[in-house]
């Protein structure tokens, strides 16, 4: 009775397993059926993409315009109004 | 009884079957990876003018200060004015990047907490940690009349259980929808309208340990929503119509503690614990470069064995010469990484050397920060979303900001 049972767990397990592979070859059947562009093709879309990307960190190719650089504005309205404490002058209205 | 024994070989035959079967698919999508992989980026660059020294312009703008315990990760919001940041001290703050002052701190029942983000319209920021729980704050509207207690348990808009094991990374993929990835090997999608997950993603074999969304604007939702990077050594894509990943990429031996898509959003960066950065395609299914220290410090060395008149090596002899070397500088793992804007620029952070600016084209060090004037490991580097600033975030309780 055990071992007829014990044969039943080991069938299921066998048929899991065999589920499993199958599985796995309908995935690898996607893989191979997936379109894939050649990596010097990717390449050159990523060159061209990160040439016409303006990025102002690099500063020999592109610039930041001053007044549109909010840390610029911001440190200059800064130390313009540390000016007028420095100076001390006020004006009474 | 013996028609059971003959099912129970018919069985094994089909499951041996079944196995070559797999063996050859296997073979047959190696030689197609070989057959596309033609070239790298660096040699399709080879044209480009390679950038001057000291063409990065990044100088110092403020030492945020506040946080009492390690700083564990740090995020722009998405119009690039404020940095959320999570710290072991138990809160998260909410900074003003340009004034540098603290419009919100939160204080979490959790303290234990490794990762955080802010949703796209600044109206809720989320944290994750060893808890495996997920928490989402409200940090737009302030109701009158509560005390600061009461206040603080209202700003908790939605608690999401149901990870298993330690929530590692998580992102707004919308200002409603979030996804995690977690040490019990999965990442999850949640709905702050439904008030739960919506979905599982299962199919890594490790701690899924880094996640990164990809950058579409609503109308091309046909896309892949984002990338996971596991301690299993790979990287995943999914979206959430797929029931598995729809690509799946083998990076390294050891695990990818980092990854970030690629702005044109067709491919990505993953940093290791080997010590390397790769850069993978998408559209075709492999790696397209990679950025190792390592290799750089090696062959500078090997251009001075040979500058001393040293005999020059054989092949058997540089193979065991790169390995002494190799363990001479033990190269730490990459803790975390970001690209500039245009993709141009990869920012890594080592464990051992701070943050080394790559070229991404030309795969040469173009830059350093190095410990960028921390006291302690620098462990996370965030570059902002319009691409004029970024920050660093370190062990020594201080995030500092660099800008253009």
């Amino acid at each position: 009775m055990t071992s007829i049972r014990q044969e039943e767990i080991t069938n299921r397990i066998a048929e899991v397993k065999l589920k499993r592979i199958l599985e796995l070859n309908t995935r690898l059947r996607d893989t191979l059926d997936r379109e894939r562009i050649r990596a010097s093709d990717a390449s050159l879309l990523i060159i061209d993409y990160v040439q016409k990307t303006p990025d102002y960190i690099i500063s020999d190719m592109w610039t930041l315009p001053t007044e549109e650089n909010k840390f610029h504005q911001f440190k200059k309205i800064r130390s313009k109004k540390s000016e007028m404490k420095a100076s001390g002058c006020c004006s009474i209205m | 009884m013996s028609g059971s024994v003959l099912k129970a070989g018919d069985l094994q035959q089909s499951i041996l079957q079944a196995k070559q079967e797999a063996k050859a698919l296997f073979g047959e999508v190696e030689d197609i990876h070989l057959r596309i992989r033609d070239t790298t980026l660096v040699k399709a660059a080879s044209s480009i003018r390679p950038l001057n020294a000291g063409s990065i312009s990044l100088k110092l703008y403020h030492t945020l200060r506040g946080h009492q315990n390690k700083v564990a990760q740090v995020r722009w919001s998405s119009n690039s004015s404020q940095v959320l940041s999570a710290s072991q001290d138990g809160y998260l703050i909410l900074w003003d990047i340009v004034t540098g002052f603290k419009k919100k701190a939160i204080f979490l029942e959790n303290q234990w907490v490794l990762t955080c983000a802010i949703a796209p319209n600044c109206e809720n920021v989320v944290s994750g940690g060893l808890d495996n729980t997920l928490t989402v704050y409200n940090v737009s509207s302030k109701q009158p009349g509560l005390s600061e207690y009461e206040q603080f348990y209202s700003s908790v808009s939605a608690v999401f259980k149901g990870h298993r094991a330690y929530i590692s990374d998580c992102d707004f993929t919308s200002n409603h929808h979030l996804v995690t990835s977690s040490g019990d090997m999965t990442c999850a999608m949640w709905d702050m309208a439904k008030g739960s997950k919506v979905r599982d993603f299962v199919e890594h074999l490790g701690d899924v340990l880094c996640l990164s969304k990809f950058n579409h604007i609503s109308s091309q939702s046909d896309r892949p929503l984002f990338v996971s990077g596991s301690a299993d050594g790979y990287a995943k894509v999914w979206d959430p119509r797929c029931q598995y990943s729809v690509q799946s990429f083998s990076i390294s031996n050891s695990d990818v503690n980092c990854i970030k898509t690629f702005p044109e959003n067709h491919s990505f960066v993953t940093g290791s614990d080997d010590g390397i950065i790769r850069l993978f395609d998408m559209r075709s299914d492999c790696e397209l470069s990679s950025y190792s220290l390592a290799s750089t410090l090696t062959s500078h060395d090997n251009q001075g064995f040979r500058s001393n008149g040293n005999i020059s090596p054989t092949s058997v002899d540089r193979s065991s010469k790169a390995e002494s070397i190799d363990s001479n500088y033990n190269i730490p793992g990459i803790v975390s990484l970001d690209l500039s804007k245009s993709g141009r620029l990869i920012y890594g952070c080592y464990a051992d050397y701070g943050c080394i600016i790559w070229d991404t084209l030309k795969g040469q060090v173009v830059g350093k920060l190095g410990f960028a004037g921390h006291s302690n490991k620098v462990n996370q580097v965030r570059v902002s979303p319009d691409g004029i600033a970024l920050c660093t975030a370190s062990w020594d309780q201080t995030i500092k900001v660099w800008a253009a």
